[in-house]
């Protein structure tokens, strides 16, 4: 099976590159689409309803213009369809002429993908179309512009896979090799397994934590603040002014440290607290 | 025979001049050029890499100085010619880069002919962004990785020293060592779309011997993860370098538009080997460059090397035209390259020099006086010349060394909230012990401190603005 063949009108069978022929390119590309299929019903069933909306609508119209055709057609249109779902460009983001005709940027959400997807076309387009520069060249301007109108990039996505069909509906038909469904299948149990949570941030709030936050951040600025402010609000001084003695020993300010220090009593302090104020003073007061 | 020689000759000589001087004239010493000859400095001083930050107060310690080769060999020409020279040094660096790319990519004249122009654009491309750091090291080392693959693909023998050699002096001249790791994994990666492939496994053994390379370096697996965590972590993004160009700028449609050009091309010119991995290797860079302006460089050498192989397998046909077109060529490029070359250019042109002056006086003041609060608050992308004026007499609060890691804490963050003029801004001035502000002039917080009756203005001119904060308006 090879992607060269009839799309650009001269058959090429047996004396094409043979480029993509092999199982190597259709394992790619089964796994592709598998992931990117996997990614477009996440982010459908993650985002908005607009999104799942233009991803049907997509999916219909590419799957329906691929119906009958070679299953690595249908998983070409399925990646078309998912990167689509998966950049959130909803009919609502396009009736912006803002939006639409903001340059690409690849830190926007959602672009990434699309990124890939135009360039993914062209390489198939580059490699089916050998024999016709002129619509290559076509599509290369359509790509490009796509990239300073992003809402081209829609009727890019739409328009090129169509297109590679319809110049190559008379080729030959092959059965997809078994192992594509399979193929396909695991790739979407990868993209819609659970995905481990990131590590909850360290708890914050109370004026202990955010001091304890700081200092584990080595910001001993933000740090000696935070305790300023609650030592400053404390009555009589306690924990809060240890607390600040710590950053400023931290900070290098040994005397600053053992002054503060000196105006808490440690007799009223919690044996944890009293425990650090006296290592505290004992190690500022070392030579 | 010697008159084709000679107008070979005279090519050459031509590009370099034009690249030398395209290079020298978008050729400055930014805030990474001057921390970078200040890290030199203390490096050739305490004959040591630094553990704790020497310049800057705001970071974390300890900490991790990267490309301190670049920084000694910059320190060393500084010492040896001046910024003036050190500007000179650099372009010639960056010239010497392009020049063997494009010398060793196309070997007919027609192709160098044809070529120049986009050798031209692997300049121009990183017009913003030149100056005297380790990137330069960093242009050089990846031209040198592509000739080493194209050794590779032409089924040549590279030695693996040779690879070691590479990647330990890239590990220590700049953080984008990490390609000598990964460009040879994807170029093995898409030579799996031919089926008469070169063996995969010469990739992949550059690959190892490269990853041995990086270790060569004084700080060992930590400085690895420096770089990792730079690459890959998505705080890099949000860096004004490594995010995408402004595609409404046509200039900036030029490399990824060539490499559509370059892939469509392929398809008829240049041997049927190896048609589709190379398309596939363009057209991964053009992501790369689409994603990050930082990786246009990239994509335009990429560029340079694969149409040079394509351009040398067309036969010209008008061999008088061409000789025409060398010697109209050739002049253009030299009248251009010497016309660049006097260019005047002041290395301090991009900085606040006075304002640094008065900042650092006013600082040492206040610190003599025993003020509470005496330290120095300044933006950003000024806190690498404060490093180079001041060699850590005052320390500043910020640079723009490291923003993961360095100043990964929290006061990139806070230098951001700054820069907007939040509404936190006098806090974290607070915070921050800031008795000076050295700021630009017109921005928020410029605004806001002229506001302000517990700061003053001792310093203005027409980039920056220097206030002091009065005696007793100190809290606590």
């Amino acid at each position: 099976m090879t992607l060269e063949r009839g799309a650009d009108g001269a058959h090429a069978a047996g004396g094409g590159d043979g480029a993509l022929d092999g199982p190597v390119a259709a394992w790619a590309v089964a796994v592709g689409a598998g992931v990117g299929l996997g990614l477009g019903v996440r982010a459908s069933t993650d985002g908005s309803a607009s999104s799942l909306m233009v991803g049907l609508l997509a999916a219909l119209f590419v799957g329906g213009v691929a119906r009958g055709g070679r299953a690595r057609d249908l998983a070409l249109a399925l990646a078309s369809c998912a990167a689509i779902a998966r950049s959130g460009i909803s009919p609502l983001h396009l009736s912006s002429p803002a939006v639409a005709s903001a340059p690409f940027s690849g830190q926007a959400e959602g672009q990434p993908p699309l990124l890939a997807l135009r360039l993914g076309l062209f390489f198939v387009a580059a490699v089916r179309l050998r024999r016709r520069p002129r619509l290559l060249a076509a599509i290369a301007v359509s790509c490009i512009a796509s990239l300073a109108w992003t809402g081209l990039v829609l009727p890019y996505a739409i328009a090129v896979p169509v297109l590679l069909r319809i110049l190559e509906r008379r080729a030959p038909k092959r059965a997809a090799p078994g192992w594509v469904l399979p193929a396909i299948l695991v790739g979407n149990a990868v993209c819609l397994a659970p995905r481990p949570s990131p590590p909850a941030p360290p708890q914050r709030g109370t004026p202990r934590e955010e001091v304890a936050y700081w200092r584990a951040r080595s910001n001993l600025f933000r740090a000696h603040a935070e305790a300023l402010a609650w030592a400053r609000r404390e009555k009589p001084p306690g924990e809060g002014h240890v607390a600040l003695a710590e950053v400023d020993d931290d900070l290098g300010r040994r005397d600053t440290a053992l002054r503060v220090l000196a105006k808490v009593r440690k007799d009223a302090l919690p044996s944890d607290v009293a425990k650090r104020a006296l290592e505290l003073q004992a190690r500022a007061t070392s030579p | 025979m010697t008159g084709r020689r000679a107008a070979d000759g005279l090519l050459i000589l031509s590009a370099a001049m034009a690249l030398f001087g395209l290079a020298y004239h978008h050729m400055a010493i930014l805030g990474d050029g001057f921390w970078t000859l200040a890290s030199g400095e203390w490096m050739l001083a305490h004959h040591a890499v630094p553990h704790t930050d020497p310049f800057a107060y705001g970071g974390v310690s300890p900490w991790t100085l990267v490309s301190p080769g670049a920084c000694v060999v910059f320190a060393l020409v500084n010492r040896a010619l001046g910024l003036p020279g050190l500007m000179v040094f650099g372009a010639v660096v960056e010239a010497a880069a392009v020049l063997t790319l494009w010398v060793f990519a196309a070997k007919t004249r027609h192709a160098r002919l044809l070529l120049l122009p986009l050798a031209l654009l692997f300049i121009e491309v990183d017009a913003e962004d030149l100056s005297c750091r380790g990137q330069l090291f960093g242009d050089l080392g990846f031209v040198l990785l592509l000739g080493m693959l194209a050794r590779l693909r032409d089924r040549e023998r590279v030695h693996p020293a040779l690879v070691v050699a590479l990647a330990a002096a890239w590990t220590n001249l700049h953080l984008s060592f990490l390609a000598a790791v990964f460009v040879p994994l994807l170029a093995a990666t898409v030579l799996l779309l031919d089926p008469e492939r070169p063996r995969t496994a010469p990739f992949a053994a550059v690959a190892g011997l490269a990853s041995l390379g990086t270790l060569v370096n004084p700080y060992g697996l930590g400085y690895l993860r420096i770089a990792l965590g730079t690459a890959f972590d998505r705080s890099t993004g949000a860096l004004d370098l490594f995010q995408s160009p402004n595609f409404h700028d046509p200039a900036w449609l030029l490399p990824p538009a060539t490499a559509l050009v370059l892939v469509a091309s392929r398809n008829h010119l240049g041997p049927d080997r190896l048609r589709r991995p190379e398309q596939a290797f363009v057209l991964v860079f053009a992501a790369a460059a689409c994603m990050s302006r930082r990786y246009a460089t990239e994509l335009v050498a990429v560029e340079v090397g694969i149409a040079g192989v394509m351009l040398d397998s067309v036969t010209p046909r008008w061999p008088r035209a061409l000789t025409a077109g060398v010697a109209a060529v050739s002049a253009l490029a030299m009248a251009g390259g010497i016309a660049w070359m006097l260019e005047r250019h002041d290395p301090e042109r991009d900085v606040p020099v006075a304002a640094a002056a008065v900042a650092r006086d006013a600082s040492r003041a206040l610190r003599e006086a025993a003020a509470p609060m005496s330290r120095v608050v300044d933006p950003l992308h000024w806190g690498g010349y404060l490093a180079y004026a001041w060699m850590g007499d005052p320390r500043y609060w910020i640079d723009g060394r490291d923003h993961l890691f360095l100043f990964g804490n929290g006061a990139f963050d806070d230098h951001a909230a700054l820069r907007r003029g939040d509404a936190a801004s006098m806090d974290l001035l607070d915070t921050y012990e800031a008795g000076v502000v050295l700021w630009e002039r017109g921005m928020p917080l410029d605004a806001i401190l002229a506001a302000r009756p517990d700061w003053q203005l001792v310093h203005a001119d027409p980039i920056a603005v220097v206030y002091v904060r009065r005696p007793r308006a100190a809290p606590r």
